[in-house]
């Protein structure tokens, strides 16, 4: 049965107004994905604020790539838009198999390639205006002994590491992520979503992450979207509400996002996701 | 029995030698820096496919000169060399199809296009067959002192490209994807490189012929790579390595009797035997020269 639920959740509106200092760094209005002029996935529609980890899950070839694609501007949407305010720097980490590690690069040289965002190309004293930028970013991935290594040697876990470092150091508002640890067991995993979380906190990072095992990652999440072209489904909200979901229920089982936690039948999402109890 | 020619007779006649061995290590090393993208990006086969249309764009302005001798000052060689390498660069550039089978097979078809219409229509201009055997086997051993000066001119060109956009090639190169993300102009980029690639083959094919510009296009980076810890020393080395093969290849055909093209491929892969033999020698040496720890 095709049935669209992001619909079903805006209905509720939200129980607290959004805080208007908090600007939206993306959203998706009645968004439509797919490739030549045939959409993928029911309309989608969300606004994502600083401080907000969403993420994205669902079965293999549900779209969430593209989805995230169009949000990027890398695919043209059949329908809908894409609303991402200029001053807001976007930053993007993609499939670890998009990336060629055979490519003759020292750690510190990848994360450094990070910092130019414009046309400066002709500008040799970038990295050293920004040393201590550098310096910090790799600290807080924990790669600063290795930034002398070339990227082939470094272990999956690092190379993950140091794609992050790559995305965060100049400084964006909204970091979107694709499968960032499909290559890395489940101890690092685990480590990697740690961090991504407190980047999110103290950063007050944007986050977008498509996941495909929920377990690492349930508790950090603020959002989820869950989407399954298959089945025509997108649901779109605050982790608590859309957990309570049955389409969620039905590909993930039972989950309490906020373990401890009494629950409240009060708490609901709007559209927007503007609730945002855990940030 | 005739005496074998000795190095010091090669340096008495330098005067001789001169210009077809500054041409040689000067297109070494400009090919030598582009080959790093031709081999990181996997477009070894656009370089063969670019070289051979290069061959065929020579081959159209001999065959035309021949036949409306008045244009000759417009239908130069190098102009045809040029426009036929542009065009074949554009043709994989704007293929909507996706990297993959299709593109290897458009590739496949510029290769044998060039290849097959430079024989085809060498055999149709008689006079000057001597300048299309040199154009496919790289046996030029005479260089006008005019390619030497266009071939430094391209070569300052496209360095000083290479140097404004060196962050852009290198970004789009290793992740076209992120660039795009970052707003960069991909396509324009991408362009901009290709241009660079068609310009820099054109001219070296015009002068040297299709052989070596393709070695030279392939293995000094190969080499490189091998070595280098980022990008830019893989340049540098390769550059190096380039230069240095074109200006041993041509010293070697003059020592053992051989056609130039041919000496300058077989010196570039020397120096790729030369850089394995010293990655693997290397590491023992090191551990030898270590102190040994007490038990």
């Amino acid at each position: 049965m095709a049935t669209n639920l992001t619909k079903s959740l805006e209905q509720k509106g939200p129980l607290s107004a959004p805080n208007p200092q908090r600007q939206p760094v993306l959203k998706l209005d009645q968004l439509r994905v797919g490739y030549g002029g045939r959409a993928l996935l029911p309309p989608v529609s969300l606004t994502i604020h600083p401080g907000e980890l969403w993420v994205v899950l669902g079965p293999n070839g549900s779209g969430k790539s593209t989805l995230l694609k169009t949000a990027l501007g890398l695919l043209s949407p059949v329908s809908g838009t894409v609303f991402i305010p200029q001053t807001v720097p976007v930053s993007f980490v993609p499939q670890r198999s998009h990336i060629d590690f055979s490519f003759p690069m020292r750690v510190i040289d990848y994360v450094a390639d990070g910092l130019d965002r414009s046309w400066s190309f002709l500008n040799p004293l970038l990295r050293l205006k920004h040393r201590d930028t550098l310096l910090q970013t790799l600290r807080e991935v924990d790669l600063e002994p290795e930034k002398y290594k070339p990227l082939r040697q470094l272990s999956e876990g690092q190379r993950q590491r140091a794609m992050l470092a790559r995305a965060i150091i100049s400084n964006p508002s909204l970091l979107i992520l694709d499968e960032p640890t499909s290559a890395l067991d489940i101890r690092s995993e685990r480590s990697a979503f740690e961090l991504l979380h407190n980047l999110c906190c103290h950063r007050q990072l944007a986050m977008m992450v498509v996941v495909h095992h929920l377990h690492a990652v349930a508790q950090k999440a603020t959002h989820f979207l869950l989407v399954d072209g298959d089945h025509q489904v997108v649901v779109a909200g605050a982790s608590e509400h859309v957990a309570r979901n049955a389409s969620f229920v039905g590909h993930y089982g039972v989950f309490d996002p906020c373990p401890g936690q009494e629950e409240n039948d009060d708490t609901h999402s709007d559209e927007t996701g503007g609730i945002n109890n855990h940030a | 029995m005739p005496e074998s020619p000795t190095l010091s007779q090669f340096f008495d006649a330098w005067e001789l030698f001169r210009v077809p061995t500054l041409a040689g290590t000067v297109a070494g090393a400009v090919l030598g820096f582009l080959g790093v993208y031709i081999v990181l990006r996997r477009m070894v086969f656009l370089t063969a496919a670019l070289s051979q249309c290069a061959g065929l764009g020579v081959v159209i302005a001999f065959y035309l000169r021949t036949k409306a001798p008045y244009l000759a000052n417009v239908i130069t060689p190098t102009a045809g060399a040029l426009l036929s390498t542009v065009a074949a660069a554009l043709i994989p550039m704007f293929d909507p199809t996706p990297i993959g089978n299709r593109r290897d097979a458009l590739l496949g078809a510029l290769f044998l296009v060039g290849a097959a219409g430079t024989l085809a229509l060498g055999t149709r201009i008689v006079e000057e067959i001597h300048d299309v055997e040199s154009l496919l086997f790289g046996s030029a051993v005479v260089v006008l002192e005019k390619d030497l000066t266009a071939l430094v001119f391209t070569g300052s060109l496209v360095f000083l490209i290479h140097l404004i956009f060196l962050r852009g090639f290198s970004q789009t190169s290793f992740d076209a994807t992120d660039a795009r993300v970052r707003g960069l102009p991909v396509k324009f980029i991408q362009l901009a490189l290709l241009l660079t690639l068609a310009l820099s083959i054109s001219i070296t094919t015009r002068i040297l012929g299709a052989l070596p510009v393709f070695a030279f296009s392939v293995m000094p980076a190969v080499a490189a790579l091998r070595t280098a810890s980022n990008i830019r020393r893989a340049m540098l080395l390769a550059s190096v390595i380039g230069g240095a093969s074109g200006f041993c290849g041509y010293v070697a055909a003059f020592l053992y009797n051989l056609p130039v093209g041919a000496s300058q491929v077989l010196s570039t892969m020397a120096f790729l035997a030369l850089t394995i033999g010293v990655e693997w020698v290397g590491p023992i040496v090191t551990g030898y020269l270590q102190p040994k720890r007490p038990i």
